[in-house]
C-alpha cells in the first residue's frame, strides 16, 4: 500500500472522531441551562441585543438547521464573534495560536532532550543507582502540580535570582526563548516523567529482543549494540510516547500560560469561562481538538517513515 | 519461601523469619512506604479538628503574612489564617475528591467497555466510536469545556473529570472481556444457560478487574494533580474553603513577598502525590506477581 492510499485510508478514519468533537463543541453552547444568549450578555442586556445575539448564534432555528450552519460555518473557518473581544474568534486564536505552539514545541524539544539520555541510561544499566535515581526523580517531579511548580521557579528564578522575566512573551527569537524558558521547564518536569517511564520500560523489552540477544552472542560490544539496534528502535517509541500525550501537554499549556500570564490560547480558554464567551471557548476547543488529531496522524506516519517493517497499512 | 518453610525445623523459626525481611522490604519497600505515609494522611485529614493549632478559617488581621516560626509552622497568608491548619483541613475534600474522580470513570468505563467486549456487533462499534471521540479530546480541554457549559463549581468537576476519564477504562476491560469470553469456563457457563448478568458480573468481571485497578492506581496521581489545577484555575471548588489548589491560587498575588503561601501548601500536594505513586506501583507489582 503506498502513501497515499495510506493517508486516504487513515483520513477516512478520522471523520468520525471529527464529526464527534464538531458535536461535542456544537453542544457546548446548546446545553448550558437556561437561556445561553442572557447567560453570555448578562441580566442587563436589552431584548433586542438578546434576540441580535439569538439570531447570530442560530439560536432561534431548529436544532438540526443549527447543527447545519455550525458545520457550514466551521467550514469556511468563521468561528463567530467573541462576546468579550467584540471580534472574529478566529482572528483572536490565529494571533495568539504562535505562543501556545512555540510553547509546546520548546517543551517538547527539551523533554526528549532530557528523557532519551536519561531512559536509555536507566534501561541499560537496569536495578543500578543511576537506574534508582532516574526512577527515583521522575516518581518525584511527576507528583508535583504544575501550576505550584511554575510558581516556585517564578519565585526562584525570577524573584530572588532575577534571571528570568515573571510574565510576557516578548518578541524575536532569543528574546521569546528567554520568556518561555521557565515556563517549558514547567511543562518538562511533567512530561519527562512520563516519558521515562513509558520509554525506559519499552527499551528493556528492546534489549531483551530475539535480534538483539542474537546480536549480543555473535560479540557485538554492548555500546555498537545500543547504537545499532536499541537506539532506533528507541527513538520510535519515544514518537509513539509523544503522539499519546500530545493531549495531556495541551492540558498543560493551559496552566503553565496561565501561571506565566503568557497570551496564548491555553490561557484565554480559562478567562473565556469566567467572562462567559462561549464562542470562543468553542473556537478553541475545536482548534485543540483539531491539532491533537492532526498530531496523531502526523505520529502514524512519522511511524512508518521510521520502521520499515510498517508498510501504510 | 514455601520450600524453606517447609524443611524448616518448627522449633527454630526466629532466623527464618529474619531472613525474610529483608527480601520483603526490598520486594515491597515502596508499598509499605507509601502505605504508610498515606495512612499518616488519613489520620491527619480525620483528626484535622484535633491537631490544627487554629481554626482554619479564623482571620487574623493583625497577623498577616507571617513567615513560618513557632506560633504558625507554615506561616499566615494575607488574612492571617493558620496555613497550617488550613492545609490539614484541606486533606479530607482534596483526598475525597481525587477518590472519587477516580471511582466514578472507573464504573463508568467498566461497564460500558464490559457491554461493547461481551454482546459486540453493533454496541461494540458505537461504545467504540464514542471512546475513540473522546479520547481524541485534550484531557483538560474537555474538562473545561464541560465546566463551561454547567459552570464552575464541586458538582461540574465531578462530572467532568467522569465524562472525560472514562474511555481509558472502556479500552482496557473490553480487550479483556473479549480474552476472557472465549475462556473455557465462560463457555461452560454459557452452556450451562446462565444468563448474561450472571456471566458478566459472577464469571467474567473478576477475572478483568485487576488491569483496571493497576492502570487506576496510576491515574489517581493524575486526578489528584488535575482537580487541585481545576481549583487553581479558579474552575473547581470555590473559595474560602480550605483546598490546596485554592489555596495557592490565592497566594498566586503575593509571590513577590510570601513564598511560603505558595510553596508549603504545595507540599501537601507533593506528599499524596508521592505517596500514592509509591503505593500504587507496588499494589501493580503485586498484583502482577499474583498473576
Amino acid at each position: 500500500m503506498n502513501m497515499i492510499t495510506f493517508l486516504r485510508k487513515r483520513l477516512l478514519q478520522m471523520l468520525p472522531v471529527l464529526f464527534g468533537i464538531v458535536l461535542i463543541v456544537f453542544m457546548v453552547v446548546r446545553l448550558i441551562p437556561g437561556d445561553p444568549a442572557r447567560i453570555m450578555l448578562g441580566i442587563r442586556a436589552s431584548d433586542e441585543k438578546l434576540a441580535a445575539l439569538r439570531t447570530e448564534l442560530g439560536l432561534d432555528l431548529p436544532i438540526w438547521q443549527q447543527f447545519g450552519r455550525f458545520v457550514g460555518n466551521i467550514l469556511q473557518g468563521e468561528l463567530g464573534n467573541s462576546i468579550f473581544y467584540r471580534r472574529d474568534v478566529t482572528e483572536v486564536i490565529l494571533e495568539r495560536l504562535p505562543v501556545t505552539v512555540s510553547l509546546v514545541v520548546f517543551s517538547v524539544v527539551l523533554s526528549v532532550l532530557i528523557s532519551v539520555p536519561l531512559s536509555i541510561a536507566a534501561a541499560v544499566r537496569q536495578g543500578s543507582w543511576i537506574d534508582q535515581l532516574v526512577r527515583g526523580i521522575s516518581t518525584l517531579t511527576l507528583s508535583m502540580p504544575g501550576f505550584w511548580l511554575g510558581l516556585n521557579l517564578l519565585i526562584l528564578f525570577a524573584v530572588v535570582w532575577q534571571l528570568f522575566p515573571i510574565s510576557g512573551f516578548g518578541t524575536g527569537f532569543v528574546d521569546i526563548v528567554w520568556h518561555l524558558t521557565l515556563p517549558a521547564i514547567t511543562i518538562t518536569l511533567s512530561l519527562t516523567p512520563i516519558l521515562i517511564r513509558t520509554l525506559r520500560a519499552s527499551l528493556i523489552e528492546i534489549m531483551h529482543a530475539p535480534h538483539v540477544e542474537f546480536a549480543r552472542t555473535k560479540g557485538l560490544s554492548e555500546g555498537r549494540l545500543i547504537r545499532r539496534h536499541v537506539l532506533r528502535n528507541g527513538l520510535m517509541a519515544t514518537v509513539t510516547i509523544l503522539g499519546v500525550n500530545i493531549g495531556w501537554l495541551m492540558g498543560g499549556t493551559v496552566v503553565v500560560e496561565y501561571v506565566f500570564s503568557l497570551p496564548g490560547i491555553g490561557a484565554l480558554i480559562v478567562s473565556s469561562i469566567s467572562a462567559r464567551d462561549y464562542p470562543m471557548i468553542q473556537g478553541i476547543a475545536l482548534i485543540f481538538g483539531l491539532l491533537v488529531i492532526l498530531i496523531n496522524l502526523l505520529t502514524d506516519l512519522l511511524y512508518a517513515a521510521l520502521d520499515p517493517r510498517v508498510s501504510y497499512d | 519461601m514455601t520450600e524453606a518453610a517447609i524443611v524448616a525445623p518448627s522449633d527454630r523459626p526466629r532466623p527464618e523469619l529474619a531472613a525474610m525481611r529483608p527480601s520483603v522490604w526490598r520486594r515491597h519497600g515502596g508499598l509499605i512506604t507509601g502505605a504508610g505515609i498515606l495512612a499518616l494522611i488519613l489520620l491527619a485529614s480525620i483528626f484535622a479538628n484535633y491537631l490544627s493549632p487554629y481554626d482554619p478559617l479564623q482571620q487574623n488581621l493583625r497577623n498577616t503574612m507571617q513567615l513560618p516560626g513557632w506560633d504558625h509552622p507554615f506561616g499566615t497568608d494575607n488574612f492571617g489564617r493558620d496555613i497550617f491548619s488550613r492545609v490539614l483541613h484541606a486533606a479530607k475534600l482534596d483526598l475525597m475528591i481525587g477518590f472519587l474522580c477516580v471511582l466514578f470513570p472507573w464504573i463508568l468505563g467498566s461497564v460500558l467497555g464490559g457491554i461493547a467486549g461481551y454482546f459486540g456487533g453493533i454496541a461494540d462499534t458505537i461504545i467504540m466510536r464514542v471512546v475513540d471521540t473522546f479520547s481524541a479530546f485534550p484531557f483538560l480541554v474537555m474538562v473545561i469545556g464541560i465546566i463551561a457549559i454547567l459552570g464552575p463549581g464541586l458538582i461540574s468537576m465531578y462530572i467532568a473529570l467522569t465524562l472525560a476519564g472514562w474511555s481509558m477504562y472502556a479500552r482496557i476491560v473490553r480487550a479483556e472481556v473479549l480474552v476472557v469470553k472465549k475462556a473455557e469456563y465462560v463457555l461452560a457457563a454459557r452452556a450451562l444457560g446462565f444468563g448474561h448478568g450472571r456471566i458478566m458480573f459472577r464469571h467474567i468481571l473478576p477475572n478483568v478487574i485487576t488491569p483496571t485497578i493497576i492502570f487506576a492506581m496510576t491515574d489517581i496521581v493524575l486526578v489528584i494533580l488535575s482537580t487541585t489545577s481545576l481549583s487553581f484555575l479558579g474552575l473547581g471548588v470555590r473559595p474560602p474553603t480550605a483546598e490546596w489548589g485554592i489555596m495557592i491560587s490565592e497566594a498566586r498575588g503575593f509571590i513577590l513577598t510570601a513564598w511560603w503561601m505558595v510553596t508549603l501548601p504545595g507540599l501537601a500536594i507533593v506528599l499524596v502525590g508521592l505517596a500514592l505513586s509509591l503505593f500504587g506501583d507496588g499494589v501493580a507489582k503485586w498484583l502482577r506477581e499474583r498473576g
